[in-house]
């Protein structure tokens, strides 16, 4: 049972549960927010507002996601009142002495976190959606950043409360700012065409694809899970474990992740099976025996979720996009009536938005598109060789390229996430498809650098600490991509020459054949020697036709059609 | 007098299968007319590995492609068509990619070799997703695997995939036999220990005994030159076994794909040189031959009239 009421403009969801009282308040605001100079802005001030709480008697924490942020404490009702308080007060009037502590400690948090995935820089970039994979840059952010992201975010539009517990407590307010509701992002794309593909460096197999949230997608997700685990680690023995998931992203779009870790060497084959099995799910290998299965599971879930109130947050989320609630029992209707046609559809629509990352493996025989790593196209400008003479670094008026074979990096200054700027010098410019930039003084000379400052605007720029040299590096050769053109032409010249060979050949012996068809026409035409004639066209139109065909036979495999 | 058909087939192969099964003929002839479901009729009539041989013949046909994509568009679950359009692709990738010998390859021809394939597979993915019980659709991703190079475990997946729907397949276990030789990275061990799995408990006529008949072929004419003979005996006296019980056994069946299991025996009795068990094998062929596997020699006409021998023409 669900009840909805306001405290102080806030709306608030109340679900009837036993133990002890379970409260969230959760904010539209999460790391897609943010934008790459001020990335760990919104973590940054949910650890200010958790500061005055300090060390307490009841369970409390607060949660910075991709689209929402969080503060949730279980206890008394009192002791609920007391948390959410704290919380709203120190939003109000954020305790700036702790800044530089909290910076701190947000950098100790991140050693903690492992590599990320690398699915969200490949599909949206070095903005919204793809943030949360970059590393935090705190160091950089003002009292005055704070303020104004507070002031736009953590305000009483931009808030919804949800109570999990007897009763909504008495004496609760929440006293925060007025403000607005902001809307979470749109998604941006790097992805010129799906499915993609790219080559990961980590030993397993991800896919991520992108479905209408709803209940055929949950099902989707339990159904790739089954498969996973069937096909790869039951029947095939290819894979040590495998995993499928759905998360709403933002409003009505969810995410469906499907990922199998590797048994040692069989990476080619896991690939191979992995991939059949997608486009058998997203064919229509899905029974409605099966959908029947994993839709009572769902709602076996759902109910379970109804009676401990875990599904409040998501509600609260619903709440914030301006997507009307549904009640659990409309929940369960929804999956009662998921078909099997249903589910194949939601397959179809993840297979066709895929992303796929191999283990460092090519990718490019199973037809996906293959995802851009380097830019098309680079600026014109100053060109700065390297001191090895393996690279260029070009910097324009539009943007900056770096050359180092044939990978080429282009950001654009009106297209740039980010520009670090390292006190050792060094700058790294970051545009906005994820595509890197760095013009080390050591590599390109500080000539670069000085213009590169010249003109990049000061909103982009991060300060970063300085590295030593061996952090720096050196520049390695260039990885060649494709063969130069000598080498080309020697590796080509049989070819050539064998075609040469071959047509010279022929046209000497066709023109030979044309010959005796003329000599015998005219002997034929001009002294009525009809038989000589025949004689003399009979060799020769043979001679000419198989010399033709010769020359065809040459020079048709060489057009590839 | 002379009597003149007894001289055609004296003299005369016929290499072409259109002419040796007439279920193929009738297929063929309605797949140019562009009627799909006369040809359908004829595939679905057929079981199993016949099934598969027409499939690939009917591959043969030229420019069907853009016939083919609008039945599967009208259809996407026609699994049979699936095969026959997959089927096609190889067979314009290999026409492109092996005209000139490796080292003579273009890149451009390499990479239209390679785009035909992965379209080729995509079909034959797709088709999969619908019918992942039909044979021929397993039996055409095979080639596929071997040209895009990707790998003994990847071949060895799409045979499993085979072998769980039909684990005598002999379409299927002709082109795995080919990846577990050398020259696909395989060796020899392991071709012995995929014929002798494949040939045991085989029930007496099957045209499957010619595994070891292809077997002997591949050792004979992939190692050239080294001491191999007495490796080979003991496959050679199996492979004279194996006749008995095949292709020399009243109940061998002439279902389609009889011709290439007789042409291997006649082709291995002729690389032993044995002229009368050649000439035996040439009694049940007729007339009739099968390209594969005489192309391991060259032109196929030409290598049966050099190494044919036991054909009528040649001992009389």
């Amino acid at each position: 049972m669900t009840g909805q009421q306001c405290v102080d403009g806030i709306p608030v969801l109340h679900a009837e549960t036993s133990g002890p009282t379970r409260a969230g308040l959760v904010f539209r605001v999460g790391q897609a927010d943010e934008t790459l100079p001020r990335r760990g802005i919104t973590h940054l001030v949910e650890h200010l507002a958790l500061h005055s709480t300090g060390v307490a008697d009841y369970h409390y924490n607060g949660m910075t996601g991709l689209t929402h942020t969080s503060f949730v404490s279980a206890g008394t009702p009192e002791q609920v009142v007391t948390y959410l308080a704290d919380v709203c007060a120190a939003l109000r009037e954020l305790p700036v002495d702790r800044i530089v502590v909290e910076k701190d400690i947000l950098r100790t948090e991140q050693i903690w976190h492992g590599n990320p995935d690398g699915m969200l820089i490949w599909r949206h970039g070095a903005r919204d959606y793809g943030l949360p994979e970059y590393p935090e840059h705190t160091t950089a952010l003002t009292e005055a950043d704070l303020r104004e992201w507070v002031a736009r975010y953590f305000t009483r539009a931009n808030a919804v409360l949800w109570v999990a517990g007897e009763s909504v407590p008495d004496g609760l307010r929440l006293d925060l700012p007025d403000g607005e509701r902001r809307p979470a992002p749109a998604p941006s794309s790097t992805l010129p065409s799906t499915p993609a593909w790219f080559a990961g460096s980590q030993p397993d197999v991800l896919w991520t694809g992108l479905v209408t949230a709803g209940p055929a997608g949950r099902v989707l997700a339990d159904l790739l899970g089954r498969r996973l685990a069937q096909d790869l680690v039951v029947a095939g023995g290819l894979a040590s474990a495998t995993h499928a998931s759905y998360d709403v992203l933002y409003g009505t779009v969810a995410q469906l992740t499907a990922r199998a870790a590797l048994m040692p060497d069989k990476r080619r084959v896991l690939l191979g099976a992995f991939v059949d099995l997608l486009a058998s799910v997203a064919g229509c290998r899905i029974t409605d025996e099966e959908v029947g299965t994993l839709v009572e599971a769902a709602m076996e879930q759902t109910r379970h979720a109804e009676r401990t109130g875990r599904g409040l947050p998501r509600q609260a989320e619903r709440l914030l996009a301006g997507v009307p609630l549904i009640s659990y029992e409309q929940q369960v209707a929804a999956l009662h009536e998921v078909t099997a046609t249903d589910v194949a559809a939601a397959a179809r629509e993840a297979y066709d938005s895929g992303l796929l990352r191999t283990p460092a493996l090519d990718a490019s025989w199973t037809g996906f598109a293959e995802a851009p790593w380097r830019s098309a196209k680079a600026v014109t400008g100053r060109a700065f060789r390297s001191k090895n003479g393996h690279s260029r670094l070009i910097v324009g008026p539009d943007g900056v390229t770096s050359e180092h074979g044939e990978n080429v990096g282009t950001v654009r200054y009106d297209d740039c996430a980010v520009v670090l700027c390292r006190a050792d010098g060094g700058r790294v410019l970051i545009g906005h498809d994820a595509i890197t930039v760095a013009a080390e003084p050591a590599w390109y000379g500080d000539e670069a650098v000085r213009e590169i400052d010249a003109r990049v605007s000061p909103a982009l720029r991060s300060d970063q600490p300085a590295r030593t040299a061996e952090q720096i590096g050196t520049l390695g050769e260039p990885p060649r991509v494709r063969a130069p053109l000598w080498a080309v032409l020697r590796r080509d010249a049989p070819i050539y020459g064998f075609v040469a060979r071959q047509l010279v050949g022929a046209a000497v012996l066709a023109f030979l054949g044309a010959i005796l068809v003329m000599v015998g026409v005219t002997m034929a035409t001009g002294n009525h020697a009809y038989g000589l004639g025949a004689i003399f066209v009979a060799p020769g139109a043979y001679l000419l036709q198989r010399q033709l065909r010769r020359m065809w036979q040459t020079v048709d495999p060489l057009i590839a059609r | 007098m002379l009597d003149r058909s007894a001289l055609i087939d004296r003299v005369v192969v016929v290499l072409d299968p259109r002419k040796a099964y007439p279920e193929a003929a009738a297929a063929d002839q309605a797949l140019a007319r562009r009627d799909w479901p006369a040809c359908r009729a004829v595939l679905d009539a057929a079981d199993g590995a016949a099934r598969t041989t027409l499939i690939q013949i009917l591959g043969e046909r030229p420019r069907i492609e853009p016939f083919l994509r609008e039945v599967l568009a009208a259809d996407p679950s026609d699994s049979a068509a699936a095969a026959v359009l997959a089927v096609h692709l190889t067979r314009v990738a290999w026409r492109i990619r092996s005209t000139y010998q490796a080292s003579l390859v273009t890149h451009r021809q390499f990479e239209g070799f390679r785009r035909r394939l992965v379209q080729a597979d995509q079909v034959l993915q797709a088709a999969i997703s619908y019918a992942p019980g039909d044979p021929a659709v397993w039996t055409a991703r095979l080639p596929v695997a071997r040209g895009l190079e990707l790998g003994a475990l990847e071949s060895a997946r799409r045979y499993a995939g085979l072998a769980a729907v039909d684990p005598h397949h002999l379409p299927g276990q002709l082109h795995r036999l080919v990846q577990l030789c050398p020259k696909w990275g395989g060796d020899w061990s392991q071709v012995d220990a995929f014929v002798n799995e494949a040939v045991r408990d085989l029930p007496d006529g099957a045209p499957n005994h010619a595994l070891l008949a292809e077997a002997y072929i591949e050792r004979a004419v992939g190692s050239v030159g080294d001491g191999h003979a007495d490796t080979t005996l003991d496959l050679q006296r199996a492979m004279y076994r194996a006749a008995e019980r095949s292709i020399f056994h009243p109940e061998f069946c002439r279902t389609p794909g009889w011709v290439r299991a007789a042409s291997s025996f006649a082709l291995a009795f002729s690389l032993t040189g044995d002229r009368a068990q050649a000439g035996r094998a040439w009694a049940v062929l007729g007339r009739y031959a099968s390209a594969q596997p005489w192309t391991y020699l060259g032109d196929p006409r030409l290598a049966i009239r050099r190494t044919g021998i036991g054909r009528t023409w040649r001992t009389r």
